[in-house]
């Protein structure tokens, strides 16, 4: 049974059947979400809001690209909506947050190789990237999609794919090399 | 070697062959700068790779299908259906702003009218009197 049969079985009420879309897809929604807002717990409920807005919204699905990708654009932009809320807190709110991060991954025995200082350089350094630099830098570097599979989640040629990826990794760089000045 | 062409070669590191890797090294063992931009930029790949190894929770799949269990598929409205409410509602504040427009009309009405002075007219010192004495018996 392919991907769009499993549609329309749904959507004539075999809600069932979802189960099999989200065990295929969250680990890399997941990852995605990750790569963009960093932070595991907060990560976790944008992929649960991602399956929900989906599920509601699978009408709209035309199926003119595979399922993933209208997954990932989803993702996308409620981690985008959830970066530029997030960044209009207050300051106090943000220490409060960062602390909160600091906390849950210092409970990951795997994080004992880079240590939080430097987690927190690397963490602002992919943060001051422009958004499409960010989206391009983590569909390649977490997911590990192909630049024709960015190019096309992200709507543009796979060219402009490359010249987003050259700039954001000569950016975080420069952002990187910087933090030795201070 | 230049710090140019150190900081262009790291950054394609891993496409690198070994007389290029060879050349990055020698340059990073003198260069104390580029040696810590390097050290930096394999410490934001450590980074992605230790989120990559994150993930989640055991019940996430479960707990997708039990909220989805009390929301429904919303279902896409006919053009001509949404074309109806929008002028349903240009109609309600169209009448809204009317109904404003004649309240304030009315008000003006009862306070600045042009024919008060015409109206006490009518009454007259004559019928004033024929009042009085009525009241007096």
């Amino acid at each position: 049974m392919n991907e769009n049969e499993i549609i329309n079985d749904i959507i004539k009420g075999n809600k069932l059947k979802y189960s099999l879309l989200v065990e295929k897809n969250q680990q890399m929604i997941f990852r995605a979400c990750l790569g963009l807002v960093h932070h595991h717990e907060d990560a976790e409920d944008l992929t649960q809001e991602v399956f929900i807005k989906a599920y509601q919204a699978l009408v709209s699905f035309k199926g003119d690209s595979s399922f993933s990708t209208w997954l990932y654009r989803i993702a996308i932009n409620l981690s985008l909506t959830h970066l530029r809320k997030k960044k209009n807190r207050n300051i106090i709110s943000s220490i409060e947050e960062l602390f909160k991060v600091r906390a849950s991954t210092d409970n990951n025995p795997e994080s004992d190789t880079i240590n939080n200082e430097q987690r927190t350089i690397i963490e602002k350094a992919i943060d001051s990237l422009p958004e499409n630099q960010k989206i391009a830098f983590t569909l390649s570097k977490y997911d590990e999609l192909k630049q024709a599979e960015i190019a096309e989640i992200m709507m543009i040629s796979e060219g402009a794919v490359e010249s987003l990826l050259q700039r954001a990794k000569k950016n975080l760089q420069k952002k990187l090399s910087q933090y030795k000045k201070k | 070697m230049n710090c140019k062409k150190s900081s262009g070669l790291m950054l394609a590191y891993k496409y690198l062959n070994k007389d290029q890797l060879n050349e990055l090294h020698n340059h990073l063992r003198k260069c104390e700068t580029c040696s810590d931009i390097f050290k930096k930029m394999m410490q934001l790949e450590d980074f992605i790779e230790e989120q990559k190894k994150l993930n989640l929770s055991k019940d996430f799949s479960s707990r997708i299908m039990e909220q989805i269990s009390s929301n429904p598929i919303r279902t896409i409205q006919p053009a001509w259906q949404i074309q109806t409410k929008r002028l349903l509602a240009a109609a309600s504040i169209t009448a809204i702003i009317w109904m404003g427009y004649k309240a304030g009309s009315f008000y003006n009405a009862t306070t600045d009218s042009p024919n008060i002075e015409q109206e006490f007219a009518y009454i007259n010192d004559v019928a004033l009197e024929s009042i009085d004495s009525w009241i007096m018996e």
